[in-house]
């Protein structure tokens, strides 16, 4: 099994990575032998590009030589949309942009208005965004996970993560009525208050049944030898690499570098919670694995200090005084959340009027995956589908 | 068989007035095969493709095909029918005959093998008992690695053209390690012939003697097959579905009936070679004459389908699954007056072939919903490095026991039984360790 990555200079001074495919090159006598690469187009119709993701592929035999992407096949025009709905109108756009993790964008996208107005959220509605973006990480790190397997032939866990998500989708659709997309964080707050009752006994329920359920469905991935095998040294990814092409989330957090925007750039209820940032030092595609799997069972740990919250901060007003008409003064804002693809931010500017002069998204999915034509570069066509999944880019966030 | 009028006597009596009485073996054969085919190999894979699902569901926590006939069993018959709705496809720059008849190439080799397999004890009970019928087998499975690599070739498809590539490479490689473990029961029963070799084991199945040649025949099998973990061909999430993604209507039913046909040959050859056929365990042969084996099978139907329903019936009480009971009852029923009738003696040879080789299927569909997928070079560095250096030490200490009487053939299986314990307690020991951390 090759395990080494290899770094090459090319003329224009870029530094370029890849697997172990990269030495495959033909030398001596084979010269004589008429030889071609094969340019194949995988995607957009592909099982295993996890949506409308087109690569163009080289490939010489079985290796892969070069690897391009070709984005934009789910492309909305979301940013231009933006600017013909006001503040408040816009949310519902944002569930259609990582549409495996909704609430995640809903959030982004609330805190970078309530910055920009600097509205105030109400402590109640803080701590019920806490709980369903952690419950919604759960889910995406399910789904993500789940499909890992499916992409590396192993279909079983795939039904597995998805019988838990199925409990928190279940929970989701108590708290606002949706499956996906929830439109639940609201620009100053959330839509109204969790459910009391049954919701509780439920999500209690979860919070007891779940790391077990976890931990044998991991069992059937990360103590398959195959699943090692394929996994381990694969696609890796240096920290200083990471780190130049902006990438954020498990991607990065799997190379070893401990950025998490809910530690290093707090916001909401995060800075009172106790949690760790998850690290692998390794950078390869088991690495980014374990930092999902291992993710999930700090969000349980978040979960269960925000069910003694629920008993600590009274039920009350849940959404700020005035958000609704919300008019911010000219000016411009950033602000970001940590969704379960990375740093998901939104960049704000303000005209004074009641819809955003303009709106940058900055998507996790989108520069996470422009890391890949570097690191997918010298694997073979299998690696490459396991490089994909690991990565875990979802195309409403990458198109927009 | 001692049917009071024969197959034979039936084919004689017709062809004779016509005086073509030369053509009746031909027409023999030629009729045994279609009924093989027709009433044994449809209804297994028909079956087989039913079980797999429902196993896989039970494995993946669902109920599998419950909609079409009771329990779902027959949705694969369903599902044919609507492959032969579909239309035909030809893509434009494709190879149009050989497009058209690699399908054939892989289903026709995996029905004929049934030709020289003893499902059970007699003559009745195998089409053609060849004296070469290992040879013959080793060279009729090979055929389907001809069509499996002229439809990548044809389709004129990037993705089907690297199924077929990679196909070529792993079946021409697998197919070392796997003949290096059929020889292995030939050498010990001294005949090539299947009936032959079922009969030398009627006092100890090959299996005990030749566990690592059963076991690498198993593993270079499935990959024979490109059965997962080694099912890179068609590779669904790699190469979107390999070598027949070009393929339509029922010339892609016949390259999923001939899968579905071959894992459960590869099983049946299994049992055949090393499972000890129709031999029950301990018993050594068949120890009950007609009349008794008519009536042990009459209770055990009765016995098994009336199980089934009780248990059936005791955990759901009277619904919508239990209102079939009589299906049970009728094919148990319907099953002994055949057994009484006619008066087979090798008919629960028949069934102890079959149990055998569904416990094999089963194991079949349990990696099918356990493993993930290999990698291609790991494929072939396990074929080369591991499993032929392995063969060929089975085989050579096998050959010099045969040759000159000395067990190195038990001792080297003595030593593989010693390591697979020592695996299976250390497996143990970490699982504990494991659940002991967490």
């Amino acid at each position: 099994m090759a395990t080494e990555t290899k770094q090459t200079s090319e003329p224009d001074g870029v530094l370029r990575l890849g697997g172990p495919g990269l030495a495959a090159e033909p030398t001596g006598d084979i010269h004589e032998i008429e030889t071609d690469h094969l340019e194949v187009s995988m995607g957009p119709q592909h099982p295993s590009t996890h949506g409308v993701l087109r690569l163009k592929v080289k490939l010489d035999g079985e290796w892969v030589t070069e690897v391009q992407p070709e984005i934009g096949y789910l492309h909305r025009g979301v940013e231009k949309i933006a600017e013909n709905r006001t503040y408040f109108q816009f949310l519902t756009i944002t569930d259609r942009l990582d549409y495996v993790a909704a609430m995640a964008c809903n959030a982004a996208y609330a805190v970078a208005v309530e910055k920009l107005a600097g509205l105030t959220v109400p402590p109640r509605a803080e701590l019920c965004r806490v709980i369903v973006q952690e419950l919604d990480r759960i889910a995406s790190h399910l789904v993500s996970v789940g499909t890992y397997g499916l992409d590396l032939g192993a279909t079983s866990p795939f039904i597995y993560a998805f019988r838990d998500r199925e409990t928190i989708l279940d929970l989701l659709e108590m708290v606002c009525g949706a499956r996906l997309t929830y439109s639940y964080i609201r620009v100053g707050g959330v839509a109204r208050d969790l459910p009391e009752g049954e919701w509780r006994t439920r999500f209690r329920q979860f919070l007891d049944e779940f790391p077990p359920m976890l931990d044998e469905q991991d069992t059937l991935l990360s103590e398959n030898e195959i699943f090692l095998l394929r996994t381990r040294g694969v696609g890796v990814l240096p920290p200083e690499v990471a780190v130049n092409y902006g990438t954020s989330g498990p991607v990065l957090r799997g190379s070893g570098v401990a950025y998490d925007v809910r530690r290093s750039k707090p916001y909401g209820l995060y800075p009172q919670l106790d949690f760790n940032v998850v690290t692998r030092p390794t950078g390869d595609c088991l690495a980014r694995y374990q930092v999902r799997v291992e993710e999930m069972r700090q969000s349980v740990k978040i979960l269960r200090q925000c069910d003694q919250l629920l008993d600590e901060i009274p039920p009350g007003e849940v959404l700020a005084k005035g958000a609704r008409g919300v008019k911010p003064a000219a000016g411009e804002a950033y602000a970001s959340v940590e969704s379960p693809r990375g740093e998901m931010g939104v960049y704000l500017i303000s005209d004074g009027s009641n819809k955003p002069y303009r709106l940058k998204w900055r998507s996790p999915s989108f520069v996470n995956l422009s890391v890949l034509s570097a690191i997918g570069r010298g694997w073979k066509v299998a690696d490459l589908v396991a490089i994909i999944g690991s990565i875990d880019p979802v195309f409403g966030d990458v198109d927009r | 068989m001692n049917l009071p009028i024969t197959l034979t006597g039936i084919v004689e009596g017709a062809l004779a007035p016509l005086g073509l009485q030369g053509l009746t073996p031909l027409v023999v054969y030629l009729l045994d095969a279609l009924i093989i085919l027709l009433l044994l190999i449809m209804p297994v894979v028909t079956i087989l493709i039913w079980l797999l699902r429902k196993m896989l569901g039970f494995i993946q926590r669902r109920l599998g095909p419950m909609r079409v006939g009771p329990f779902g069993v027959l949705q694969t018959i369903a599902d044919a029918v609507k492959l032969f709705h579909k239309e035909d496809l030809f893509p434009a720059n494709a190879d149009r005959v050989v497009f058209a008849l690699a399908p054939f190439l892989v289903f026709v080799p995996a029905v004929l093998v049934y030709v020289v397999i003893p499902f059970g004890q007699g003559d009745g009970f195998v089409t053609k008992d060849l004296s070469v019928g290992l040879v013959y087998l080793t060279a009729v499975t090979s055929i389907s690695a001809i069509g499996i690599i002229t439809a990548g070739w044809s389709s004129d498809n990037k993705w089907s053209l690297l199924g077929g590539l990679r196909s070529a490479a792993q079946l021409v490689s697998y197919e070392l390690p796997m003949t290096l473990a059929l020889l292995g029961p030939p050498l010990m029963a001294g005949t090539l012939s299947l009936s032959g070799i079922v009969a030398a084991q009627q006092s100890v199945w090959f299996v005990v003697p030749q566990a690592l040649g059963f076991l690498i025949y198993f593993i270079a099998a499935l990959a024979e097959i490109a059965h997962l973990p080694f099912d890179l061909p068609e590779a669904e999430s790699e190469l979107v579905a390999g070598y027949n993604v070009e393929y339509s209507g029922m010339r892609f039913g016949l390259f999923f009936l001939g899968e579905f046909a071959n894992s459960f040959t590869i099983c049946l050859v299994a049992t055949v070679l090393f499972l000890g056929g129709w031999h029950l365990p301990f018993l050594g042969g068949l120890p009950l004459t007609s009349w008794q084996t008519g009536l042990a099978t009459v209770a055990t139907m009765a016995l098994l389908g009336g199980g089934i329903w009780y248990l059936n019936w005791r955990r759901a009480g009277w619904t919508s699954a239990t209102r079939w009971h009589w299906l049970g009852y009728v094919s148990a029923a319907i099953l002994a007056a055949i057994v009484l009738v006619a008066g087979l003696v090798g008919f629960i040879s028949v069934v102890i072939t079959l149990v055998k080789t569904s416990l094999l299927v089963f194991v079949l569909m349990w990696l099918r919903g356990t493993l993930p997928r290999v990698r291609v070079d790991q494929l072939m560095s396990f074929g080369w490095k591991a499993l032929v250096p392995l063969g060929l030490v089975n085989f050579l200490a096998l050959a010099f026991q045969a040759a000159t009487g000395i067990p190195t053939g038990w001792v080297l299986n003595l030593l593989f039984f010693v390591f697979v314990g020592w695996l299976l307690l250390f497996a143990w020991r970490k699982r504990w360790a494991y659940s002991a951390v967490s």
